[in-house]
């Protein structure tokens, strides 16, 4: 569906000399909004040194997008890729913090090098960004049935619910991925 | 972004399921390769669940289970915090000067909130879709519109919503959604409250359908005038609903003979601190409209009339003895 209108807005952006006129677009942006945003990023997130980072990373992303022409409220845009990028900022310092709580209290499991940590974390971001808005026990049984391979039976047994229950559970797992997928 | 009919999906979907039961048999597997094999659309449909399992290969299912079903405790952050910092201090301890710097912890989808009110505030907004949304006292909500859905996921507190008819062949459904379930409107004004073990919907106009996050079988269509609590797995019996109820959109408590307990209970949702109300004069009946934006001012007018007074002990401890 996004794309479609994406599609539509690009027709009423200027399409002309298109990089300069970006470039140009996020200048200004920049130049008018950078010190409100920075004051509404640390205000959310409490730490000017995490803000500032996050502001950065705001106005890169804004430099890929295709269609800046079609900004109306640019204040209303920037803080919707700012709330985007921090809650996934947030969202992974929680994952990170998780990650290393577990491998505390197991000390079986070998304590990854910094690099496969990174890369853990950010795959097990993902998946919790994909695994968002489901509820307790729909996200539960399907990472059982992901990472433990369990079966609906044993599952349903956990859970003391039916098996048809956790058939469901599966079903609207997927489908809610899939989703989020697109 | 490929896109597929509904019934392709959900064929895929039907398939997973089938083929992660534990119960699949070789005949089974059979009909699966042929269906895969009946069309592209099918085969690319798969591929795109295929895309989705491949995220967990590789991954260790100890700590992942760890990870991502990681407790989210809202009621306590506070305690969450300190335990978070003798972790991280343990932590910083056993990783030497490897600097791993504790965050300022909260919940990360409290950050979520697009909009939120104080103890004592109630805030009224028009959504994007022409909607109206009403938040009551110390109240946290997520806005979440899409090309396919319009949600708004309660995190704390109470609102009020007046749906916006959407006209045309876009229509996206208006759901609200909480910790125990998901409320969908049926073109309608509702409110909906969630508290720590269940959540509750009284319907001013229209319908409500209101479908439990752990029973999706168990959904129930709640009419105008009526009141439905639920949990994660079951709704209660409807309740008929009073209309005085719904007066805190305008700012008000309308009481009419309510025992003084419960006229302090509304009350004191609105006062930042405690307030409290005497056994002895618990079952006094009050009655008016009592604005909420000044909780001092409903006390004095409310022992005007009782045989109460009202003792203060600071500004935030407050207790209501008979006179």
């Amino acid at each position: 569906m996004s794309d479609i209108a994406l599609h539509h807005e690009s027709d009423v952006s200027i399409l002309g000399n298109f990089e300069a006129t970006r470039d140009s677009i996020v200048t200004d942006l920049y130049r008018t909004h950078n010190s409100w945003l920075m004051g509404w990023l640390r205000k959310k997130i409490g730490c000017s040194f995490d803000a500032a980072d996050l502001m950065q990373d705001t106005f890169s992303k804004i430099l890929q997008k295709d269609d800046l022409g079609s900004i109306k409220e640019p204040r209303a845009y920037l803080t919707t890729v700012a709330h985007g990028l921090m809650v996934n900022h947030v969202r992974r310092k929680d994952i990170e913090r998780a990650y290393l709580e577990a491998l505390e209290n197991m000390p079986e499991v070998d304590v990854p090098s910094p690099e496969s940590l990174n890369i853990m974390v950010e795959t097990l971001a993902k998946i919790d960004e994909m695994l968002d808005g489901l509820p307790e026990r729909v996200r539960s049984a399907f990472l059982w049935c992901q990472l433990e391979g369990l079966s609906h039976a044993e599952i349903a047994s956990r859970l003391s619910v039916s098996v048809s229950s956790v058939r469901q559970y599966i079903a609207k797992a997927l489908l809610h991925c899939l989703n989020m997928g697109n | 972004m490929a896109r597929y009919s509904n019934d392709v999906i959900h064929e895929a979907t039907n398939w997973f399921v089938e083929l992660t039961s534990g119960e699949a048999t070789d005949a089974d597997r059979k009909e699966w390769q042929r269906w895969l094999n009946a069309s592209p659309e099918n085969r690319q449909a798969w591929q795109q669940v295929e895309a989705i399992t491949n995220r967990f290969m590789g991954l260790d299912s100890k700590t992942s289970i760890a990870v991502l079903n990681r407790p989210i405790d809202t009621k306590d952050i506070k305690s969450q915090e300190r335990r978070q910092v003798i972790k991280t201090l343990s932590l910083m301890l056993a990783a030497g000067t490897a600097g791993w710097y504790g965050y300022k912890q909260k919940p990360w989808y409290l950050l979520m909130a697009d909009y939120s009110t104080a103890v004592g505030e109630i805030k009224r907004l028009t959504l994007d879709d022409g909607s109206l949304l009403v938040l009551n006292t110390d109240t946290k909500v997520a806005i979440d519109f899409s090309n396919q859905a319009r949600t708004i996921r309660l995190l704390q507190g109470e609102i009020y919503i007046e749906t916006a008819q959407e006209q045309d062949r876009n229509y996206r459904p208006f759901s609200v959604v909480t910790d125990h379930g998901t409320v969908t409107a049926l073109g309608t004004k509702f409110s909906t409250q969630v508290k720590s073990k269940h959540s509750c919907v009284s319907v001013y106009q229209d319908a409500v359908e209101v479908r439990p996050c752990d029973e999706l079988d168990n959904n129930v269509v709640v009419n105008a005038g009526e009141l439905v609590t639920f949990n994660t797995a079951f709704s209660q019996q409807k309740q008929l609903i009073d209309r005085a109820s719904m007066a805190w959109i305008n700012g008000f408590i309308i009481a009419d003979k309510m025992p003084l307990a419960d006229f302090v209970d509304h009350l004191s949702r609105y006062h930042s601190g405690i307030l409290r109300c005497d056994p002895a004069v618990a079952d006094l009946t009050i009655s008016g409209a009592f604005p909420v934006n000044d909780v001092n001012a409903a006390l004095t007018s409310t022992s005007e009339v009782l045989a109460i007074r009202i003792e203060r002990y600071t500004r935030y401890f407050v207790m209501i003895k008979p006179a």
